[in-house]
């Protein structure tokens, strides 16, 4: 069986378009976040206090920060996909289904926005 | 929205009970969901109380002797009473299966009989299953290939390739996976369901069709194919023992693996 690994993503001639991307993103998307996940908790894990600036400090690395970035990012992305599904499966109301299709992706970009923003705070506010 | 609730008219009544002979010693009880779209009633549940005694030992049986010597009106469908034909499909104790390959000894306690669900009911344990044969007719269940098959002779096949197909192609079309399938109970008039689904895969992986990016073109929809999630009740309601869910896995792998 082939396995799809992150890397076959930037592989690909073409993205995969359609309904088979919504779920291939979706998939790619899990993934992420349980490496990722598992990636912020062991790092965590080790900082000696989980003081405010202790936390701060650990927050505004670089490497920590773009890591954090990612998994934001991926689990807003896979929420809003998510829900899309949940949307499509239980109204059935054309017109409602598609507002509150809008609603779902206005609602996650502003959730992308404001996680990009904090993190951008808290790098600012670690040169200071 | 979803609706949760049944319309009025169609919240099930208790109906009519049938009691067993007097001098029966080994009686079970079957409530039957009965309907008659010809009467302006809401459906019902009668109880039947049968001596297995002088009854055949499937649930097909005990079916058959209520319409002999019970209650004619019973209606529902059967035919090759081995689990061939897939005409008696129905939901048993709450799981969709064939009447005549259950044995009635096999059910512990009262056994309750329904059409299969999320169906129209044309009338008792028959449901319409039109829309179910249009959706199998779309997938386009034939070979097609441009090529003439070599003179005096058929399309040959490698064992490996035939057995490909083998269990994609026992299916029987009972509707038994499709009908317990929570998202074809939401999506049926755009998702194909399992059963479809399943037919269009032993197409699929069918060595001697050449059909395939086409085949994949058509169900490439987020409703046709993707509004499966892995739930899984076709698998484990299947009464043939196949494996809708893994065939509607590996399509979905076919379609990421033709854009890589």
């Amino acid at each position: 069986m082939k396995i799809y690994s992150f890397l076959s993503l930037f592989k690909r001639n073409k993205l995969v378009d359609g309904a088979s991307e919504h779920w291939w993103h979706q998939r790619l998307t899990a993934v992420m976040m349980v490496v990722l996940s598992l990636w912020v908790f062991f790092n965590i894990s080790a900082i000696q206090s989980f003081e405010y600036y202790q936390l701060k400090i650990w927050a505004s690395d670089l490497l920590n920060l773009f890591m954090l970035l990612i998994l934001g990012l991926s689990m807003t992305y896979h929420s809003s996909l998510g829900l899309e599904v949940i949307i499509e499966d239980y109204i059935h109301q054309m017109s409602a289904r598609n507002r509150l299709l809008k609603i779902n992706k206005a609602l996650h970009m502003f959730l992308s926005l404001f996680i990009v923003i904090s993190l951008i705070w808290i790098k600012i506010g670690s040169l200071k | 929205m979803a609706e949760f609730r049944l319309p009025i008219n169609s919240r099930i009544k208790k109906g009519k009970h049938f009691d067993a002979p007097n001098d029966a010693t080994n009686v079970r009880r079957y409530v039957i969901y009965r309907y008659d779209p010809d009467l302006d009633k809401n459906p019902r549940m009668d109880t039947f109380d049968i001596d297995m005694d002088n009854c055949g030992p499937m649930v097909l049986d005990v079916l058959i002797k209520i319409k002999n010597e019970i209650d004619p009106t019973l209606t529902f469908r059967r035919s090759c009473r081995e689990g061939i034909c897939g005409s008696c499909s129905m939901n048993i104790n709450g799981s969709n299966t064939l009447a005549c390959t259950i044995s009635a000894s096999s059910i512990i306690g009262n056994t309750k009989i329904y059409p299969l669900p999320h169906m129209p009911v044309i009338k008792d344990l028959v449901p319409d299953l039109t829309h179910f044969y249009e959706q199998y007719a779309s997938i386009k269940p034939w070979l097609q290939n441009k090529s003439l098959p070599p003179e005096n002779s058929e399309r040959i096949q490698s064992k490996e390739d035939q057995e490909k197909i083998d269990d994609p192609a026992a299916c029987i079309l009972c509707a038994c996976c499709s009908t317990s399938c929570p998202s074809y109970w939401w999506n049926s008039d755009r998702y194909l369901g399992p059963a479809a689904l399943l037919a269009s895969y032993r197409w699929l992986v069918d060595s001697r069709d050449d059909a395939k990016n086409e085949r994949l073109d058509e169900i490439e929809d987020s409703f046709r194919l993707y509004r499966c999630h892995t739930i899984m009740n076709c698998t484990n309601t299947c009464p043939k023992g196949l494996n809708p869910a893994e065939a509607i896995a590996n399509t979905k792998k076919m379609l990421i693996e033709r854009h890589t």
